[in-house]
């Protein structure tokens, strides 16, 4: 019972990182931008439904779009304004800008919010239900399905919309992109924008299952990156598997090695992955 | 692939945001007729709430003292000044930022880091160079046996608590007799619960579990399986708030349910509570002070008052940290009265032979620089509040027992 129930919860422990990475694969995938600021869109996302709920009385599955919304256009003019000047420099000039950009955001909401810890806590927060023994928590169970959702989300998106296939488009080809018409400055802000909404959207549930402060959003940061590199770059579904494949390992590593293991073991799968396999486990495919 | 060929030179222009160090230093007075203290707190990084508590903390002191024309030292008043720098929650920055407060900046007294890992790294340095420090928040015994001559500590030890909390436990009816343990791996947490571990042997508890979870866990789900499966009537779970606001989370939803979980140390600040709602009652932890304690001293008078004070500044309920770092600064301020100069090693002397009341509680240091003179609460959250259950002279609440 007791690895069904660790099963159970590896699998919600899952979704809930793909939700958590699958912006910041599409950013790195497309534009080569390994984005320090993603945590912190998170974490701005977790704020807003948070400030929603404590002072109106907002639900977290209201005020998710919100969160979602209001991050996209932040992260769309972050992009136009500011990385787009750069964006033709090296790898390590838009790594050292947006973490530059990651500590502003970091030092006004310790400025305006406080480190304290802060959790949405709903009427149904603590709630659970069981299935033949096993315990299903509802926001975990939500924040799975929101991961399924965005994934799949994104993927619909990519394949099937105009815009969807103009961010394809300027990511294998910029300059046949560009004589097609396709605005690249544009497109690199949308992009950037829907990665931030994503995240904004993962980052209001996460302020009702986590308890979220300022300075936690290097901790989702570093495990958005591993779940990356693990399921595969620039590749949407990958998001989802690197997410799968790190809760469990986790989890499990933690049975039988005892929690203290936990984060290096999801580390060490990452130089596995790396030396086995160094394209991640559902490789590159996703944009060609 | 990207074309790289083109450069934006607005990048180079880019670099100043990255340097972000904050480096305060308040309130200079000019004339030489000042005291300077020194503090390296955490005021950035994962400690950022504790830090900025320490700081409000002395600064409730420091006005109260410059507000009567600052410390008596042998018949003449000196002001206090402060140097605050800002160590982000790193130990080896809190070290070289204390030899730069004793070396550039000259202070007098040097004021502890936040915990006890960080207090014993800077304590090393004001040994070297021979500088008073007092450590608001070390209350490892650990921190207090290398021998050390300039180190003095305001919290009780944590020895002090076992005692406290089994003979507790140990009168309650049906009486619990198994008990798991999980910490944070980190000094603190770590050293508490061991220390929890082996009195509850000598109490005749069964120990059904001991794990350690990293320090930035964001998972607590397979332990509390664990833990439930081996259904013990106490769990233990030692570490900061954002993990025990986590473990409490997450030991509801997964339905981990034993008669007692006691807690160290989050519940002690408002903001678990507050995260946590209606699933903080029933929790208990344990504290070094609370304005409900009848303490009284000089410079800041009662528990109650120096709480009023904190509220009006910061509309918050004041807790061990800030009234820790305020009592740092009254102990210095008792102990340059009594010696009559600012010399380190009359100061020294005279904070070795120190025995008053404070605010705070009883202060009296034994041969390592630990306050023995104070005490450790035992608390339980009952309707969001905390109600102190031990020791019973100071108490206002009666166990809630088993939890339902």
């Amino acid at each position: 019972m007791i690895y069904l129930q660790i099963l159970v919860n590896s699998v919600l422990l899952g979704g809930m990182y793909a939700a958590i990475a699958v912006g910041f694969s599409l950013v790195w995938g497309v534009m080569n931008i390994l984005n320090i600021l993603h945590g912190t869109f998170l974490m701005l996302g977790g704020y807003i439904t948070f400030w929603l709920f404590h002072l109106y009385g907002v639900d977290p599955f209201l005020s998710l779009p919100l969160s979602a919304v209001a991050m996209f256009f932040l992260g769309y003019f972050i992009q136009l304004g500011i990385i787009n000047q750069v964006i033709r420099a090296s790898f390590f000039m838009t790594l050292v800008l947006t973490f530059g950009l990651e500590l502003i955001g970091v030092k006004m909401a310790l400025f305006f919010w406080t480190g304290d810890y802060r959790s949405v806590q709903t009427e149904y927060a603590g709630y659970s239900f069981q299935v033949g023994g096993v315990v299903i928590p509802l926001v975990r169970l939500a924040l799975f399905g929101l991961g399924l959702l965005l994934t799949g989300g994104l993927f619909w998106f990519m394949a099937v919309t105009r815009t969807g296939r103009a961010i394809r488009a300027v990511r294998i080809d910029l300059e046949a992109a560009q004589l097609m018409g396709v605005n690249p400055a544009k497109i690199y802000a949308t992009t950037y924008g829907i990665s931030a909404g994503l995240a904004g959207a993962a980052g209001a549930l996460v302020s009702a299952g986590f308890a979220i402060s300022p300075v936690t959003d290097v901790e989702f940061l570093a495990k958005s990156f591993v779940i990356c590199v693990v399921g595969g770059l620039g590749n949407i579904t990958g998001a989802l598997a690197g997410g799968l494949v790190l809760g469990l390992v986790e989890n499990f590593g933690a049975l039988y090695f005892g929690p203290g293991l936990q984060n290096a073991l999801g580390y060490a799968v990452l130089l596995l992955v790396l030396f086995i396999r160094p394209s991640g486990l559902l490789g590159r495919a996703g944009y060609h | 692939m990207m074309n790289r060929v083109a450069r934006n030179t607005l990048g180079f222009t880019l670099a100043p945001i990255f340097v972000a160090a904050i480096l305060m230093t308040a309130f200079t007075v000019q004339a030489a007729d000042v005291i300077k203290f020194g503090a390296a707190l955490p005021l950035t990084g994962p400690l950022a709430t504790e830090g900025k508590k320490q700081q409000n903390g002395f600064e409730i002191w420091r006005e109260i003292a410059n507000s009567r024309g600052g410390i008596n030292v042998g018949g003449k008043k000196m002001k206090v000044e402060m140097v605050y720098y800002d160590y982000e929650s790193k130990s080896p920055t809190a070290t070289k930022l204390a030899e730069r407060l004793i070396t550039k900046d000259k202070v007098d007294i040097l004021i502890g880091p936040f915990g006890s890992g960080a207090t014993k790294a800077v304590a090393a340095i004001a040994e070297r160079y021979k500088i008073p420090m007092i450590a608001p928040t070390a209350s490892s015994e650990a921190v207090y046996d290398q021998g050390y001559k300039h180190l003095f500590g305001l919290l009780a030890p944590n020895g002090f608590l076992p005692s406290g909390f089994f003979d507790t436990v140990t009168k309650l009816n049906p009486k619990p007799t198994s008990m798991a343990f999980v910490t944070r791996n980190d000094f603190f947490p770590k050293a508490i619960t061991n220390m929890m571990r082996k009195a509850s042997k000598k109490y005749g508890f069964t120990d059904v579990y001991y794990a350690e979870f990293p320090k930035d866990s964001k998972d607590m789900s397979t332990w509390l399986t664990v833990v439930k499966s081996k259904n013990p009537d106490i769990l233990m779970v030692g570490g900061y708030v954002g993990d025990l606001i986590l473990a409490t989370k997450q030991a509801k939803e997964l339905g981990v349910n034993p008669k007692i979980i006691f807690m160290m140390a989050g519940p002690v600040y408002q903001q678990y509570a507050d995260a946590l709602g209606d699933t903080s009652n029933n929790i208990m932890s344990a504290a070094w002070w609370s304005e409900t304690f009848n303490y009284k001293g000089r410079v800041i008078g009662t528990a109650a008052n120096f709480a009023d004070i904190w509220m009006k500044k910061h509309n918050q309920v004041a807790d061990y940290v800030g009234a820790a770092s305020a009592a740092s600064g009254v102990v210095a301020h008792l102990a340059i009265e009594k010696a009559g100069s600012i010399e380190a090693s009359k100061v020294i002397a005279a904070i070795s032979s120190l025995k008053t009341d404070t605010f705070f509680g009883p202060v009296e240091f034994n041969k390592g620089g630990q306050n023995i003179g104070s005490k450790i609460a035992i608390f339980q959250i009952q309707q969001r509040q905390r109600k102190t259950i031990y020791p019973l002279d100071i108490s206002d609440g009666k166990l809630v027992y088993p939890r339902p």
